[in-house]
């Protein structure tokens, strides 16, 4: 019998309490993470992307997971006790975020807050934690780390704030490590620094990453699968190359055509995306993309589709798929553009 | 309003590229000082924008694109150097004229919601500026604001609407409609997209060009995206550390990148192109963070980050070359015409 995934999401429902009733922020997602792999989550601003991740760990705040599953090696997370999330949170998962200036206590050195979260998975006396923070400021590349060790926070740039996240992610050696935004912040020069310890980190310590992100230059760089997101629910998921070169919903397809690249024609308008990405609370019937998809028809409007599995790596939530079971939307679109 | 023959026919196809620019600024240098330090967020900046034209600026934080387009705008006065709109002096000019020409140069920012009163309905937040200037009032103001709205996308059915009804992409719509209230020539664009979702970011792009080719504008640019400046201008200029190090055509900055600065940039920008999916990995990495502004490094401003430097470089600022195709670059690189050739192709083979 194969192995289970590291992390399992099953139907995962979040939903937050508002002025006109419960919202579903996140409505029936599923996903695998295994070990040693990375899977991007991608979406745009109120797809759910990030209330998922913060879901996993139960730091909702205000909203609950309705109904639905997390099993991390098997061991189910929803409804355990705050005692069991806060133990998983140290020792098997660890989270970094978007801004680490943040998450850091401007009132400690770095080197405290190291140590602090070294001793608290494991008994060790402070000198051996003090080496063992300086350690780890080495491998995260932050330079001059006996120095470093002694620095406040807000005496880093964003980038070496960051190296601390990570350090700060690694003192309990976890299986899965989720990094929300992890270079939203931070400069294109910088950004392409800690995406690649991300990936050395995962290389030599064989961590399991979960990204979440809305930028599909990053999964196209880090992401072994993708998980497409929009408006609460799993659009497409599959093998990154599959994805990003032949994507099979028109959410996904659009999503892709509207990024700027190089090769963008200048004398052209952009193929951009008709209306507004929906809040949750404004989620359309049916199809929840179909006010804005171009291959758009009747029944999107009415009927909810459902993910339909394409080949054994690949589902994505598009009723074109039961009319052509076979075909791709990106033929699909193609073929209509032959005709007219 | 001098230049009058320029400005009357300034549609982009009509601009002449050799008469007077819509706006320059030369040398410009802008130091802000406190108690212990002097910061130096622009340090010698000169740029044209002709009638009709785009003109982009990007870089990193720090770059001082920022504070570039505050001082276009006169909304900071420079430590030293000139700035000129439609061949007027704006640091020389009066406050009516001053008044008069802030009709004619608009600002769009990069948060929308942030930018826009939480208070005003949209008629006042878009009309705001036709009271302030006496341009229109009462009935007069709806109608143009009406007009205003649905040149950019949206109705009259949001005229008493609040700004926080809007998502972010309506709300920076509500902002361009605002900007181009006073029929100006000149919008400088501060990240005017970059807090937008890629679905709706690539609608305000077009929505800017759209525009741009109807009413003639003129945009200064400026984002921290490569990929976004390259689509909309028609000249990009690279700022490192309060300073332009290279500028010229996109698609040529791209393919060929000069400067040393530009070329960690082009090759930092994530790989994005499915059909390169395969191609991962490939990018090189960035060494170094941009310094302080407040103790920018001596000599060339990029030299501890920089692959090529030279003993001369820690030294002695680089002057900005002319080299083919209509490029500018401000390199050591490019002092002596022979060596940067064989320097450029040794740097590549490593």
């Amino acid at each position: 019998m194969p192995s289970p995934p590291l992390l399992e999401v099953n139907d995962l429902y979040v939903q937050f309490p508002t002025p006109t009733g419960p919202v579903n922020a996140v409505a029936g997602v599923s996903f695998t993470v295994s070990a040693g792999e990375t899977v991007a989550v991608v979406g745009e601003s109120g797809s759910g992307k990030s209330v998922s991740s913060l879901a996993l760990l139960g730091l909702l705040g205000s909203g609950k997971i309705s109904s639905g599953s997390v099993l991390l090696r098997g061991d189910e997370l929803v409804g355990a006790g705050r005692e069991k999330l806060r133990r998983l949170r140290g020792a098997e998962i660890a989270m970094i975020f978007q801004n680490p200036m943040s998450s850091l206590d401007p009132l400690f050195t770095i080197g405290d807050q190291l140590i602090e979260a070294l001793r608290v998975h494991r008994p060790m006396s402070r000198r051996a934690a003090r080496a063992r923070a300086v350690e780890l400021l080495r491998e995260v590349g932050l330079p001059d780390p006996e120095r470093r060790v002694r620095a406040y926070p807000h005496e880093l740039s964003g980038g070496q704030q960051q190296r601390v996240m990570v350090a700060i992610a690694l003192t309990c050696e976890p299986a899965l490590l989720i990094a929300d935004e992890p270079t939203t912040a931070l400069d294109v020069t910088v950004e392409a620094q800690i995406l690649e310890l991300l990936r050395t980190m995962q290389r030599d310590r064989g961590t399991a990453l979960l990204l979440i992100t809305h930028d599909m230059a990053v999964v196209a760089e880090m992401a072994d699968r993708v998980v497409v997101m929009y408006a609460g629910q799993v659009v497409e998921h599959g093998l990154v190359e599959d994805v990003l070169r032949d994507p099979r919903n028109p959410y996904t397809k659009a999503l892709i055509d509207s990024i700027p690249t190089p090769a963008t024609p200048r004398d052209r308008p952009m193929p951009a995306i008709a209306g507004n990405v929906p809040t949750p609370a404004q989620a359309p019937p049916g199809c929840r993309f179909h006010p804005r998809c171009p291959s758009v028809f009747e029944r999107c409007s009415v009927d909810a589709p459902r993910l339909y599995q394409l080949g054994e790596t690949r589902a994505s939530r598009c009723w074109l798929h039961e009319t052509e079971p076979s075909g791709s939307v990106a033929e699909t679109v193609e073929e209509v553009h032959r005709v007219g | 309003m001098s230049g009058s023959d320029v400005s009357v026919a300034s549609g982009p196809q009509l601009a002449d590229e050799r008469a007077a620019p819509l706006f320059e600024a030369r040398d410009l240098v802008k130091q802000f000082r406190s108690r212990r330090t002097v910061v130096q967020a622009v340090n010698g900046v000169s740029l044209k924008i002709p009638r009709g034209r785009t003109v982009g600026l990007v870089g990193e934080s720090g770059s001082g694109k920022s504070t570039v387009a505050r001082l276009a705008l006169r909304l900071l006065d420079p430590t030293s150097g000139e700035v000129s709109f439609d061949g007027v002096d704006l640091l020389r000019a009066s406050r009516a004229e001053m008044r008069a020409l802030r009709r004619r140069m608009q600002i769009v920012f990069q948060d929308p919601l942030g930018s826009l009163n939480p208070r005003m309905r949209v008629l006042n937040a878009v009309g705001e500026p036709l009271s302030v200037h006496g341009i229109a009032k009462g009935k007069d103001k709806a109608d143009r604001v009406v007009e205003l709205l649905e040149r950019v996308g949206l109705s009259s059915g949001d005229l008493y609407k609040f700004s926080h009804q809007f998502s972010g992409g309506q709300a920076q719509r509500i902002g361009i409609a605002r900007a181009l209230a006073t029929d100006p020539d000149l919008i400088v664009c501060d990240e005017a997209v970059s807090a937008l979702d890629v679905s709706v970011q690539a609608q305000v792009l077009n929505l800017l060009k759209e525009l741009q080719a109807e009413l003639g504008l003129s945009y200064l640019f400026i984002a921290h995206d490569l990929n976004v400046v390259r689509y909309m201008a028609d000249e990009v200029c690279v700022m490192y550390l309060g300073e332009i190090v290279e500028r010229g055509d996109g698609d040529e900055l791209f393919a060929d990148p000069r400067h040393p600065y530009t070329k960690m940039l082009v090759s930092a920008v994530p790989e994005f192109a499915p059909e390169l999916a395969d191609g991962r990995g490939r990018r090189s990495i960035p060494r170094g963070e941009p310094a302080s502004p407040s103790d920018p490094p001596p000599g060339c401003r990029f030299h501890p980050r920089c692959p090529q430097a030279m003993r001369r470089c820690r030294e002695e600022a680089p002057a900005m070359h002319r080299v083919p195709t209509g490029r500018a670059v401000a390199c050591h690189l490019f002092d002596a015409p022979a060596a940067p050739a064989d320097a450029e192709r040794e740097a590549s083979e490593r």
